[in-house]
């Protein structure tokens, strides 16, 4: 099978990176709330969250892709290729469209407005298939996502495909 | 679908270019697939903006929140795109329990064609379960 996989790439295998921390403020917590159509008061309203006995205003489940996606981006619009990404710990390889593949998401505990979350991201597998239209590049990353007390709040492995 | 199945109640969304924007903007995500009719279509062949992967899922988690009983929380879920979705599309999203494993949901987006776009899994733990356990 022809190897998409260019020299060296082998060697970033268990490489790891960790982002500047997040801060999930109120106003970032309704924003998203707001893009993926939620509409209860708990992720928008303090006073609504205190009554349904959170500290604060409470992001939706899925509030952890805004870190996932945002901190990676956030190098100098130079650094983004043509298609808009920055490289974001991908290894040297002729594929250069990149899809979604399996995600696995643990929620350890809810995130609120005031935490301030670090993510940090292992490429932690690296494997090759032969797909319908050619050969498929995996990598696996492990996501962990910590608070300002370096507790996990949510942790993830995902699978981004190549071809 | 047998009896034993517990069905949530399902919801239909049809995400626009403008929803797609926000989307992109509140995730950070530059990607132009997501926002960029032309680039999407002229060079990365798809037929029109795509429906971001973490969308779905957000949709996901939202139908499975909406479900629970107080005191209950998702303790994870895992989820897949099979087929890609484009912006204007009308899509549904569906979850279903098994009576013999109430702490697993399994949940579906699918198409206006019907056919499933996206497939998950979310774990849930239940008060009540913790209680008489």
């Amino acid at each position: 099978m022809t190897t998409l996989l260019l020299d060296g790439a082998r060697e970033w295998l268990g490489r790891s990176t960790s982002f500047q921390p997040w801060d999930a403020s109120a106003t970032d917590i309704r924003r998203f709330a707001h893009s993926i159509g939620a509409t209860d008061p708990v992720h928008f309203d303090s006073d609504a969250a205190r009554r349904a006995g959170y500290p604060d205003i409470v992001a939706p489940y899925a509030y952890y892709t805004v870190i996932r996606h945002g901190a990676p981006n956030l190098v100098a619009l130079s650094d983004l290729a043509d298609d808009g990404v920055a490289e974001d710990m991908v290894p040297p390889t002729t594929a250069t469209r990149r899809m979604a593949g399996e995600t696995t998401a643990t929620f350890v505990r809810r995130i609120v407005a005031g935490d301030k979350i670090t993510l940090t991201k292992t490429l932690s597998g690296m494997d090759e298939k032969a797909g319908r239209s050619g050969p498929l590049l995996l990598l696996t990353y492990t996501l962990r996502y910590a608070d300002q007390d370096d507790r996990d709040v949510v942790r993830e492995q995902f699978v981004r495909i190549m071809r | 679908m047998t009896e034993s199945e517990f069905t949530l109640s399902s919801f239909t969304v049809t995400p626009d270019e403008v929803q797609l924007f926000q989307f992109s903007a509140a995730t950070g995500n530059p990607h132009r697939i997501h926002y960029d009719a032309p680039f999407a279509i002229a060079v990365e062949r798809h037929r029109g903006v795509v429906v971001p992967g973490p969308l779905m899922g957000s949709w996901m988690l939202l139908l499975v929140e909406r479900s629970l009983e107080v005191g209950d929380t998702i303790r994870s879920l895992t989820y897949r795109n099979l087929r890609s979705a484009f912006a204007g599309e009308t899509l549904s999203v569906h979850g279903r329990t098994e009576a013999d494993d109430p702490s697993t949901i399994r949940l579906e987006v699918r198409n206006a064609s019907d056919e499933c776009i996206c497939q998950g899994d979310a774990a849930i733990e239940r008060m009540a379960a913790l209680r008489s356990g």
